[in-house]
């Protein structure tokens, strides 16, 4: 059997395994989810990041999808999340266009950002990042919400408009993904770059509760630049919402900076103090952080090694940067008693997970 | 028996340190909107000759909160230091113009001196936006205009920038619009022009005519009719300042890479001009946050002169730099030379 066939193969086998084992679409916007997890299935994170230097973003999203497809080896792929940064949406979607060629559409979420870091390194131009997750141990609802009607107005002109409907958007969004038990994680992208996402937070907040762990990274808000991705594909004025449910564990933090070298070390202190609260295996890091903050450093690679100084070299990491983070906020302004997740600025906001 | 403190206050409207003055202050111009928290960075300058110690204090427009708003600061002679505040509460303002107060209070035993400066600064930062550059200003309503009056004639600076290229637009109050070579001489005229130099960030202009230039330097002019216009190369980092600053002829300069349209409407010139980034990409990398100088001179010959975003984003008189700029036949330079290219702008995103 040749390679393409081989990958044929796996993309077939792939669609088969999601639709046997229950995989279903809801109509809302629009959701679905996987099968519930498997009390001691294995949890599978992995991360690969692809940097385009011939301005051939098909062949870009391609080759980080082979990458994953290879990364995650036997274990079948839930979800995968997109954090890219290629420019005009006519290249956007040629990425998601090579990506879906090689892993199913269905399962490609996620959204632009204003570029991606890993273990390997950051980028800012041009380059894809992908989280893969599988495994028995994790199960997955995502949902789409559309023409959330913020996307063209003004924080300073319309702020009661905006908390309005991104608050109704937020709940919309919760309400389709589907509420268990088993619930761990949020991971939340809206087009409502901060200061606008924490009325979309507050939203989900009133199904999901204060104290439920919500992360996640507003898109990025340039324009014609400004899209989230689901099932393979590029909406406007949108959120996507990820919610993982399984028997493993999260630990979050957040810290706040705007200066090179408040950024470096409160990415150490962030990374450190989500590490010291899990108490156990940990699987994978996401980190949705500022590009504002990324702006400050004289060296993007000095806040990663600060990072790594935490977590180490090995765990798989996801990080992006992004128009606004969603996690524990650091400033005591932001701050909201019994509130664990808020939307805000400046902050790069990291999430542990495992078992 | 002790003397109690004495406690001069001096206003500095016009920034301009005054003789005898311990330090010279200055607010840098903002490179995020207010309603993003910027920081709001006071450059002292201790003008003594001995070591100054003392207080900055920051006050802030209506509305806006600085936590904290005092900061301690200690200066060697001839020192310049950077004292950066955390800002909360700011909202844009049409107008992009913001009243600050600072002031320095120096702590010694017979007292403190405090120098205070009062001082409007705009939020000077390029949105990501890909406009076409025709010499229509229709496209410009999602910058951030930066305005600054000389002679009394208006000039507004607004900037957009994408991936490939860094754009600007230029509306200058003026007469009468002066194009190149119109009189058939192309370098024995005084015409009309903009003059913009941009830097990588952390960068200082040398001293020395045998220092190297850091700054990538251009000219935009009218030329011919309708909204032609030309975009002229006058320097790149690694030129010698004193061939910089020699008096050149245009011709040979012309850089292609670069479109510029100039149009006239009224008693308003815009010029409407792109810049490729991928030459200086290496030195200033278009990303969104990212933090550059970029500074501006506005030619009106037959009007007001030299017009000199340097003075007007407050730089001491002792930053003006004939080294700075680069001369060209054309031009009318004024009797001092003009202030120095670093001014601080930014790469934002969109406005929405």
């Amino acid at each position: 059997m040749n390679y393409r066939n081989s990958q044929s193969w796996t993309k077939l086998l792939l669609i088969l395994a999601l639709t046997c084992l229950g995989w279903s679409a809801a109509r809302a916007d629009d959701a679905w989810y996987t099968p519930p997890a498997k009390s001691s299935g294995e949890i599978v994170l992995k991360v690969v990041m692809v940097e385009d230097e011939d301005e051939n973003p098909a062949a870009a999203g391609k080759q980080a999808a082979k990458a994953l497809e290879k990364a995650m080896g036997s274990t079948p792929l839930k979800a995968v999340i997109v954090s890219e940064c290629f420019e005009d949406r006519q290249n956007k979607e040629k990425l998601l266009s090579g990506i879906c060629s090689v892993l199913p559409k269905e399962i490609v979420l996620g959204g632009a950002t204003y570029g991606s870091f890993t273990q390997k390194g950051c980028t800012d131009f041009d380059s894809v990042c992908l989280l893969g997750i599988g495994g028995d141990g994790v199960a997955v609802a995502a949902g789409l919400v559309t023409n959330l009607g913020t996307a063209k107005l003004l924080f300073e002109d319309h702020r009661e408009l905006i908390e309005k409907r991104l608050r109704a958007g937020g709940e919309k969004l919760a309400a389709v993904l589907r509420k268990t038990d088993n619930d761990q994680l949020l991971v939340l992208i809206p087009d409502a770059h901060s200061p606008k996402s924490q009325y979309m937070v507050e939203g989900t907040q009133k199904v999901l509760g204060n104290q439920f762990p919500i992360t996640g990274g507003c898109a990025n808000k340039n324009a014609g630049q400004t899209f989230v991705y689901f099932r393979g594909k590029a909406h406007e004025d949108s959120a996507v919402g990820v919610l993982l449910s399984g028997n493993f564990k999260v630990s979050l933090s957040g810290r706040m900076a705007k200066d090179n070298e408040g950024v470096i070390r409160s990415a150490n202190e962030g990374a450190a103090e989500a590490m010291a609260n899990f108490k156990g295996k940990p699987a994978g890091v996401l980190a949705f952080n500022c590009a504002g903050r990324r702006s400050k450093l004289k060296n993007f690679q000095d806040e990663l090694d600060a990072i790594q100084k935490a977590i180490g070299k090995q765990l798989p990491l996801f990080g992006c940067y992004c128009a606004g983070e969603i996690g524990p906020v650091d400033s005591l302004e932001e701050k909201k008693p019994g509130v664990l997740s808020r939307g805000s600025g400046w902050h790069v906001m990291f999430t542990v997970i495992g078992r | 028996m002790r003397l109690p403190a004495v406690v001069l206050i001096v206003l500095m409207l016009a920034g301009n340190a005054l003789a005898g003055d311990p330090v010279a202050l200055r607010l840098e111009s903002l490179t995020v909107a207010p309603p993003h928290q910027p920081l709001a960075v006071v450059d002292i300058k201790n003008l003594q000759d001995g070591p100054y110690q003392g207080t900055v204090t920051l006050e802030a427009p209506d509305g806006w909160r600085i936590a904290p708003d005092k900061q301690p600061v200690s200066l060697g002679a001839g020192e310049t230091k950077r004292v950066s505040f955390r800002t909360e509460g700011g909202l844009n303002l049409a107008v992009n113009s913001y009243p600050f107060t600072v002031s320095a209070s120096a702590v010694t035993k017979a007292g403190g001196r405090t120098i205070v400066r009062k001082q409007n600064i705009s939020c000077a930062s390029a949105p990501y936006f890909k406009p076409t550059i025709d010499g229509d200003p229709a496209e410009w309503k999602d910058a951030i205009p930066v305005a600054f009056l000389v002679g009394g004639k208006k000039t507004v600076l607004s900037t957009y920038w994408n991936r490939r290229q860094f754009c600007i637009l230029v509306a200058v109050e003026e007469d009468k619009l002066v194009r190149r070579g119109t009189s058939g001489c192309f370098d024995a005229v005084y015409v009309d022009a903009v003059q913009v130099a941009l830097s990588p960030q952390d960068t200082k202009t040398g001293k020395s005519p045998d220092d190297e230039a850091n700054r990538f330097e251009f000219l935009f002019v009218a030329t011919g009719s309708g909204t032609n216009g030309k975009c002229f190369q006058l320097a790149e980092p690694g030129m010698k300042l004193a061939e910089a600053a020699k008096c050149r002829s245009l011709d040979g300069l012309e850089y292609e890479k670069a479109q510029a349209a100039v149009s006239r409407t009224g008693s308003i010139t815009y010029y409407e001009c792109s810049i490729p980034f991928r030459p200086m990409r290496s030195k200033i990398r278009p990303s969104e946050g990212r933090e550059f100088f970029f500074s501006v001179l506005v030619h009106d010959p037959d009007g007001t002169g030299i017009r000199d975003w340097g003075q007007a984003a407050g730089l001491w008189p002792s930053q003006r730099n004939a080294l700075a700029w680069s001369k060209w036949q054309g031009a009318k330079w004024g009797e001092k030379p003009p202030f120095d290219n670093k001014l601080e702008w930014g790469l934002c995103s969109s406005k929405y």
